[in-house]
């Protein structure tokens, strides 16, 4: 009976756990991998590691920091595998009228601007990107600290250098385009 | 006060300095760390506003949330909810839809007196087919009728791969897969480089049409459409039918930027073949007919496509076989591919397909006489298949078995 309460209870905390930080993840891994199938897998897939992880005793605020890692390391597990290959084949997809965004202009202008960033992005070192990335997803230096397993003041110095780093590279890729009329 | 580090200036900007105050009134003072401070907010709002593309179109919905919640609980804490979620694999194998291999492992026995509680990896195997677990497979799909109707090759343009085969006047009459790195950097790019891509986007917009027969008037020649009895089971009936018009893109070699290239690559002052500047390469990209039935989800499960010939040709002095030969012989281009499209020897009417070969499998197949490419996705749950018949390019791909795809494909009448 305990126990029956107790998997009801957990049932109960994951699913608010869920509803309130799934939109988030999504937001998050939506960045790391610009597509939206790619974004809700790695998102859900993060959820059902949860379900097994002792984490799951522990207060919101360190699930939430351990579902941000482990997102953030789905997503770079599945960039570093098939991810580039497919997204070349995707990329045509998504121009079809199954795609995003009904127009298809300023659909492949997007296209184009996120693959122009994405880029300069992984031009970078991978604790930077990430920090880069989480604080432009409006993450306060508390959790990007938490994420990327790092002091609080630690967080703004890796931040300038990912900012000046992406500027450069970004600068680079978009001289390298420019080149063409 | 001391001059301040960068990392202090940058929390700073954000409100995030441990004495904010005090560093604010510094910096008012002090004209270095003022002017640090200015370039590193134009270096924060550089990054905030080209990384903002990366974010969702919108965010999710409360519906969709709640949907994928559903899909995750069911599986996550058996209950009712989750008898109802694992029926949805039986209830579609049943209709004749396809199941992903893990979905049809045998239930693992639960320990007697408790409920089991699956572990997250096995959970997340059996997924309903359906649902979360034909993400990959959609994209896929569409991605594999992209391909079936030869746009891979030129609408991205897949760059390296596909230079060989716009190096002549080219006829697609065959295809030759042409395995692609994952690993490698965007082609797009590459080609850019050695230089310039013309294309008329606004001949991207597809045009959604009554019926087949309407297609037909606009492709130019009659639309073809599979017997209603091999479709596969819960999808509309009724297909919806789209056009997207022919269009053209040209791609002019710069020898200045050729040049550079090479410099790049550890290549100065290499020779160029004579008439290389300026010689353009001249894709033409036939009208499309997509003939596409969705599901209950409203998503795509099967897509027919049709077109006609996919034809290149080039312009300018150069001669064509020095050409491709000069861009096969590139430095910086991944060895494996070259050597594929080295080996196609009919490459002048040869069609190479770029595959990712750790995603997709494939083999010679024959469509009523005629040979055709039949891929499959290693997961099972995509197929494909592609072939050539009097002039016109056809192509069927699904979320469904290979051997539905082949049925749906010889029924096209």
């Amino acid at each position: 009976m305990r126990a029956a309460r107790r998997a009801d209870d957990q049932a109960r905390r994951f699913d608010d756990l869920f509803r309130r930080l799934y939109p988030r993840l999504y937001d998050l891994s939506h960045r790391l991998l610009a597509d939206r199938w790619e974004a809700e897998d790695v998102a859900q897939e993060a959820f059902l590691k949860l379900v097994d992880a002792a984490v799951l005793e522990r207060p919101d605020g360190e699930v939430e920091a351990w579902l941000r890692r482990v997102c953030v390391n789905l997503a770079y597990n599945r960039h570093r595998g098939w991810r580039r290959g497919h997204e070349r084949l995707q990329r045509l997809g998504r121009m079809t009228p199954d795609g995003e965004g009904g127009d298809p202009l300023g659909s492949l202008l997007r296209l184009e601007e996120r693959a122009l960033v994405r880029r300069a992005l992984w031009t970078l070192p991978e604790r930077q990107r990430t920090c880069l990335l989480l604080r432009h997803a409006g993450y306060s230096y508390a959790e990007i600290a938490e994420t990327c397993e790092l002091a609080v003041g630690s967080v703004g110095v890796l931040l300038a250098r990912a900012e000046r780093a992406f500027r450069d590279s970004y600068q680079r890729q978009q001289g390298a385009d420019h080149e063409v009329p | 006060m001391r001059c301040l580090e960068e990392g202090e200036l940058r929390a700073w900007i954000d409100g995030a300095a441990a004495e904010q105050a005090a560093v604010g009134a510094h910096v008012d003072g002090c004209a270095a760390c003022s002017a640090a401070a200015e370039e590193l907010r134009g270096n924060a709002a550089l990054a905030a506003t080209a990384t903002g593309v990366l974010a969702p179109p919108r965010p999710l919905t409360a519906a969709e949330v709640e949907a994928a919640r559903e899909r995750l609980a069911a599986h996550a804490f058996p209950g009712p909810v989750a008898a109802q979620a694992a029926a949805g694999p039986v209830a579609a194998e049943a209709a004749g839809e396809p199941v992903a291999a893990a979905t049809r492992r045998p239930a693992e026995a639960s320990p007697p007196g408790r409920p089991r509680r699956r572990g997250p990896a096995a959970a997340w195997a059996s997924r309903p087919a359906g649902r979360a677990g034909t993400r990959p497979a959609r994209g896929w799909l569409t991605a594999a009728a992209a391909a079936v109707l030869a746009l891979a090759m030129v609408a991205t343009p897949a760059g390296r791969s596909a230079a060989g085969s716009f190096l002549a006047q080219f006829r697609s009459q065959r295809f030759a897969v042409v395995t692609i790195d994952p690993s490698q950097a965007d082609d797009l790019a590459e080609l850019q480089r050695l230089g310039t891509v013309h294309r008329d986007l606004r001949t991207l917009v597809p045009r959604q049409v009554a019926s087949p027969a309407v297609a037909g008037r606009l492709v130019g020649f009659p639309v073809a459409v599979p017997d209603a009895a091999v479709l596969p089971g819960g999808i509309d009936p009724s297909p919806r039918v789209t056009v997207t018009p022919a269009r053209q893109l040209r791609f002019t070699l710069e020898a200045a930027k050729v040049r550079r290239y090479l410099e790049a690559h550890g290549r100065s002052g290499a020779d160029l073949p004579p008439g290389l500047d300026g010689a353009t390469l001249v894709a033409n990209v036939p009208a499309v007919a997509l003939l596409a039935w969705v599901g209950a989800d409203g998503t795509p499960r099967l897509v027919v496509g049709q077109s006609r010939e996919l034809t290149a040709r080039a312009e300018g002095a150069v001669s064509l076989e020095a050409l491709r030969g000069f861009l096969l012989g590139l430095p910086g281009l991944p060895p494996q591919t070259v050597r594929q499209l080295k080996a196609i020897g009919d490459w002048r009417d040869t069609l190479p397909l770029p595959v990712p070969a750790d995603r997709i499998d494939w083999r010679a197949t024959t469509v009523g006489g005629a040979q055709g490419l039949l891929l499959g996705e290693r997961s099972g749950l995509g197929s494909a298949v592609i072939w050539q018949r009097d002039g016109r390019i056809f192509g069927v791909a699904g979320v469904v078995r290979q051997a539905q795809v082949l049925r749906v494909a010889e029924s096209l009448h």
